[in-house]
């Protein structure tokens, strides 16, 4: 039972730790280096808790295989994150020990979100994962405009908790129960149910804006560019991997509605397109990352769209090849970032190459990834999904996806080509990153090109995830 | 010793400063990590790609299909068609081993991270230190070779797949090795002669301002071509086809600044992609008959072709003869037969080691190598081996007479490449593919000598390449004159020499064949005989005899190479006499251990001369070379004003040979310029200004504007945000709750 809830023990432990530390006056090191060590424990129990089974609080909190791949997948992002954010340049020496521990807070969310099996304890996750998000975003030296994007994100959570309570308060309404499995012994006798339906509906909805779906998205490219980056490296990766899981496990029991796939459908291509386009023209590295956040929402919405052909597994294939990419992009646009402001636009890429040419490779293997050309990650990632549509009828989606991987092609080649083919006389001045930085940066390269040469290995380990839900 | 502690000492230092060395740790990681993984878990099928639903099966390597009965039917087979002695595909009878071990790995991928090692830090190490890299990385190469030819000689064979890149359908791309006894010969000659010319390179490029760039390229093409040869699949082949390619053009074209060196690089890609056409052609029907593209079910089905044909405008192909055919004209491309011969003279742009490396020893003869490769295809068809020899016997005597008048001191070996390579073929058109191999196999070394021979000239005459300005160098070049005494002695076919026993073996194999065009190469074969002894020493005696005939300036600066390119000399002459040893025939008291130790692979063909008729066909090969270097005795030592009058006499005739026949202006006013005008007149002005132009810009400007467009959705408004948001939520609700 223990080894079974050892990642949230941790994590809580974790959070426990940096509530204390925040009252006392320690180092900035110190504590970097205890999120470091505590993320990294979280990891090693989260590979012990790996094969755990087991039901907690009445069938409300149920341990799984599935639930475990997130957790480690989540640990894994926590303990990357907290390298690539180990500068912190644009966060105040003393809220360090506070943005720790409310990341803790965060993760532990995150966990639980993956393990609840019933709607109010869900719902009681989600907002453990989201509230300390809201307050972290204002986090940042010198003037910005953070506040605002602390409200615009708390807005946007608090109207699609909304609709997610709405959701939820159908859905009992439906079926007289909060607790999944009752639910889901239920489900085949409520297609037709209005009231299911839209409680399904609304829930989803709630989802879409954690995972800045179009036209749930509209908080991202704000957020994004107004938190400090080191937030915004936390914000980027963390919840997606959260709210992947309970789509997942959420479409999965409601596959059988009539007309939901296709909605799905349309809102992939929607959101994979508007995103897309929206990215075309930025000149800010992190609004280009959000709008990137967006298109690929839609990406891994088209594997929704096929439960029974490996829909799932393909979804949860991207959604940690994404983790890794998108951390690895972050990377680089930490390193790039001047102190003062929160803004990094995409001219401080020029000569990247003879700056640092680690980060410059590192860069053009992460965009790539993004842009999803071989031999990386993301080629892999989206040939499975796109695949995955295709086999369930859904080609025209498929069709869609692959002509929108040609204008994504040119929204990252264009950054690429920034940082590769900059003007020899520019004045940025070489790039000395800490070696853990650059630690980071090679195993986020290997991992990226690892998972396009070989995924083998991960995409059965996600099959095995997905086959737990059933 | 010291110098190399000081290297290492320097790069230490410098990769500790910068933060290089994590780059360099990562793909010396990546490679190491991919071979040792794959290696140690020995189950290929483990990291395939799937395009597919996502399901993960671990695919067994490819297994042998049939079972011993099977195959002894096959084998039945061929022996009625072709009457070949010996097994053919036989692998299953042998003790083929699954597995792959590291040295094997370490084969190709080490000059691979020399090439990625190399164009990334070379410029760093600068010239003093940029070499060393390649050089031990092609060393270690070397002995790794050296341990696969032990474990052939030992009877083992490995067929391995490394893992699988694509698994749809049944199409299968994947990387796999196969060593045989084809493979370790062709590892040898590539790996031995590439060491070499690494070694002679650091005094041929010394000063060169793309030094480390040189080197790189060097090592990109030695990893091309070991994947070439190392494939067990025709994919794997094409890569290292196209890739082999690649370096040839990057290296033809070294100096890029010059406009013909640049020129003669795209011809040379050119030229061949019109043999790689039909090549890839002959792949795809490859594939769509056998449903794969692993040579061992190939090979081992591939009578399931005899009797299928194919038809198209209605002319109706022989199967095995249309797939055989398509092959042969990628051979044909790489190997500069007719009528693709024109880019090999004119590659001689590129600087010396690469002639001798590429254009002489390894690239050229890869047709050669597929042909033997592809002989279980080739056999099955009598007319497509008729081809294969006629062409090498129209080539050999095509280019033999134009290397009688050409005064380019790289352009004569040139064609005399072209006319050997032509022999190669001839052996392999009569079914002898070991005495096309063999004479591969001593060619690489003689060839590759004459070639570095040359270089050494050039350097000394300070970049001079026309013999007219040459002359009375023996004195000033003492190694260089011995050496390449030896390498001309070896081509002309002086008895105990390596050219001798390899092209006494092709044409006492033509004489004996039974179809007419054996007998006719045959001829033709004797004859080029003479003329090869012939030019090969016009040219050696122009070069070395007679009296200086360049400047004073010349003159002044003639000196013989530095060690580090004639100790590459000496190591090459060794081998133009010693390497045809290993295939002394039985007429005279060898053991003919070539022939016995390919035939597992190419077999053997079925015919019977008797040691008197193979001496009395021995004593006239040598009578006709002898003649030839007499020949050139006279007119070039003896009465040099003999040639003159020759030419003057046969001027039309000359002109010919001097002009190449005009095949170059024949393909520029048949080929090239409609190619052009085509070109100009309708790709330019109607498919691209006007169809592609208006679908290239205009998307993107429609994108530009939708995106455009879009953005004034994000205005920064709370309010609006919100009521997007709001509204998509209930047109979702009212499109699932309508009825």
């Amino acid at each position: 039972m223990i080894t079974a809830l050892l990642p949230e023990i941790i994590i809580g432990i974790a959070s426990l730790f940096f509530f204390t530390s925040s009252l006392l006056d320690l180092k900035d090191r110190t504590v970097v280096n205890a999120a470091i060590g505590f993320s990294g424990l979280s990891i090693a129990a989260a590979l012990i808790s790996l094969g755990s089974h087991g039901d907690f609080f009445y069938y409300a909190y149920g341990v799984d295989r599935f639930s475990r791949f997130f957790v480690l997948l989540i640990t894994g992002t926590f303990f990357l994150a907290c390298i690539i954010t180990k500068g912190m340049k644009q966060i105040p020496s003393e809220k360090i020990s506070e943005l720790y521990f409310f990341i803790s807070v965060v993760v532990l969310g995150l966990i639980m979100i993956t393990t609840a099996r019933e709607l109010i304890t869900l719902f009681i996750a989600l907002e453990l994962a989201s509230y300390p998000l809201y307050i972290i975003t204002s986090y940042r030296t010198g003037l910005g405009y953070q506040f605002e994007a602390a409200v615009k994100y708390m807005i946007f959570g608090v109207v699609s908790t909304a609709f997610m309570l709405y959701g939820i308060s159908y859905l009992y309404g439906a079926f007289g129960t909060t607790f999944l499995h009752e639910i889901v012994a239920e489900v085949h006798g409520h297609m037709d149910n209005s009231l299911a339906i839209a409680g399904a509906i609304l829930f989803l909805v709630g989802l879409a804006y954690k995972l800045a779906l179009f036209p749930f998205h509209f908080w991202a490219p704000d957020v994004y560019a107004g938190a400090a980056g080191e937030v915004v490296t936390f914000l980027a990766s963390l919840p997606k991997l959260g709210a992947i899981a309970l789509l997942v496990r959420t479409v999965s029991m409601f596959s059988g509605m009539e007309n939901l796939l296709p909605v799905l459908a349309v809102l992939a291509v929607l959101s994979m397109t508007a995103g897309n386009l929206m990215a075309l023209n930025q000149q800010e590295l992190k609004r280009l990352l959000a709008y990137s956040a967006v298109s690929h929402a839609g990406y891994m919405f088209l594997g929704l769209l096929a439960p029974d052909q490996g829909g799932f597994t393909a979804m949860l294939f991207y959604g940690t090849v994404y983790a890794i990419m998108s951390l690895g992009a972050f990377l680089v646009a930490l390193q790039v970032a001047g102190d003062e402001k929160g803004d990094i636009p995409l001219s401080n890429l020029k000569g990247l190459w003879g700056r640092s040419p680690l980060m410059a490779i590192l860069l053009t293997i992460a965009l790539a990834s993004l842009a999803g050309l071989p031999p990386t990650g993301g080629f892999t990632g989206k040939l499975l999904l796109l695949t995955a549509a295709w086999k369930a009828g859904y080609l025209w989606a498929a069709v869609a996806g692959v002509l929108n991987t040609v204008i994504g092609i040119y929204v990252y080649l264009k950054a690429i080509k920034i940082s590769l083919v900059g003007d020899e006389e520019d004045t940025h001045a070489l790039l000395a990153s800490p070696t853990a930085i650059r630690i980071a940066a090679a195993a986020i390269c290997i991992t990226l090109l690892y998972l396009g040469i070989t995924p083998g290995k991960l995409i059965s380990m996600a099959d095995m995830a997905v086959n737990a839900l059933s | 010793m010291m110098d190399m502690k000081r290297v290492i000492q320097k790069a230490i230092t410098d990769y500790c400063r910068s933060e290089k060395w994590a780059v360099f740790a990562v793909i010396a990681l990546l490679v190491l990590a991919w071979c040792g993984t794959v290696c140690a878990s020995g189950d290929p099928g483990h990291g395939e790609l799937l395009v597919g639903g996502g399901e993960v099966h671990g695919t067994a390597p490819h297994g042998i299909p049939g079972g011993g009965e099977q195959d002894e039917l096959a084998h039945g087979e061929h022996h009625g068609d072709v009457g070949h002695e010996g097994g053919l595909w036989t692998y299953q009878k042998l003790n083929t081993r699954q597995e792959l071990p590291f040295y094997l790995l370490l084969i190709p991928f080490l000059p691979l991270a020399s090439f990625i090692f190399t164009i990334l830090f070379g410029k760093r190490l600068g010239e003093k230190h940029a070499h060393w890299v390649p050089i031990a990385a092609v060393l270690t190469s070397f002995v790794c070779a050296l341990i696969a030819l032990k474990e052939v000689m030992n009877g083992n064979r490995i067929n391995c797949d490394l893992y699988t890149l694509i698994s749809s359908g049944s199409l299968n791309v994947s990387v796999g090795f196969l060593l045989d006894e084809l493979t370790a010969v062709m590892l040898i000659v590539v790996t031995s002669i590439s060491s070499l010319v690494h070694i002679y390179s650091v005094g041929y490029m010394h000063g060169d301002g793309g030094y480390y760039r040189f080197f790189s390229f060097l090592s990109l093409f030695t990893f091309s071509m070991l994947m070439l040869v190392t494939g067990n699949n025709f994919i794997q082949l094409f890569f290292g086809w196209e890739a082999v390619g690649l370096s040839s053009y990057l290296l033809i074209g070294f100096w890029f600044n010059k406009t013909s060196a640049a020129d003669a690089g795209k011809k040379a890609f050119i030229v061949n992609r019109f043999g790689d056409f039909g090549f890839a052609l002959g792949v795809i029907l490859i594939f769509l008959l056998f449903g794969t593209l692993h040579y061992e079910p190939v090979f081992s089905q591939a009578t399931k072709m005899v009797g299928q044909s194919y038809t198209l405008l209605g002319m109706t192909f022989d199967m095995p003869t249309l797939v055989a055919l398509l092959l042969f004209c990628g051979a044909v491309g790489k190997s500069a037969q007719i009528p693709l011969h024109v880019w090999l003279p004119d590659a001689m742009e590129g600087p010396t080691p690469v002639s001798a490396l590429i254009h002489a020893a390894t690239m050229v003869t890869a047709g050669v190598f597929l042909v033997a490769r592809c002989n279980p295809i080739f056999g099955l068809s009598q007319f497509a081996l008729d081809v294969v020899t006629v062409v090498g016997a129209v080539t050999c005597l095509f280019a033999a007479t134009i290397a009688l008048v050409q005064t380019d001191i790289k352009r004569v070996v040139a064609y005399s490449t072209v006319s050997q390579l032509a022999y190669m073929f001839i052996g392999c058109g009569v079914g002898a593919y070991g005495a096309g191999i063999f004479h591969l196999f001593t060619h690489a070394y003689f060839k590759a000598l004459l070639f570095l021979g040359c270089g050494s000239v050039i350097h000394a005459m300070s970049d001079e390449q026309d013999v007219k300005y040459m002359g009375g160098l023996k004195k000033y070049l003492p190694v260089t004159y011995w050496t390449m005494l030896l390498a001309s002695l070896s081509i002309s076919g002086v008895p105990g020499l390596a050219g001798f026993f390899s092209k006494d073996e092709i044409l006492a194999m033509s004489y004996a064949s039974t179809s007419g065009a054996g007998k006719f190469a045959w001829a033709i074969g004797t004859l080029v005989a003479c003329m090869t002894a012939f030019y090969s020493f016009r040219l050696f005696f122009l070069t070395f005899h007679g009296k200086f005939r360049g400047t004073e300036e010349q003159r002044k600066h003639l000196h013989e190479s530095p060690r580090n390119m004639t100790i590459p000399l000496c190591l090459l002459a060794f081998g133009a006499v010693a390497s045809g040893w290993v295939g002394i025939p039985a007429a005279l008291g060898g053991g003919a251990h070539w022939s016995h130790f390919l035939q597992p692979v190419v077999g053997h063909p079925a015919v019977h001369l008797s040691h008197a008729t193979e001496w009395k066909l021995m004593c006239l090969s040598v009578g006709v070379g002898l003649f030839g270097i007499a020949a050139a005795y006279v007119m070039y030592v003896l009465k040099p004003g003999v040639p003159v009058r020759i030419a003057a006499t046969f001027s039309l005739a000359y002109r010919w040979l001097y002009n190449k026949y005009y095949v170059d202006e024949l393909y520029f006013a048949t080929i090239v310029q409609p190619t052009i005008n085509i070109g100009r007149k309708v790709l330019v002005k109607v498919t691209d200004g006007i169809m592609i132009e208006g679908i290239v810009n205009g998307i993107p400007k429609s994108i530009g504007v939708i995106s455009g467009q879009l953005r004034r959705m994000q205005t920064g408004r709370v309010h609006h945000y919100l009521a997007y948001m709001a509204s998509g939520a209930f047109i979702i609700l009212f499109w699932m709750l309508k009825r």
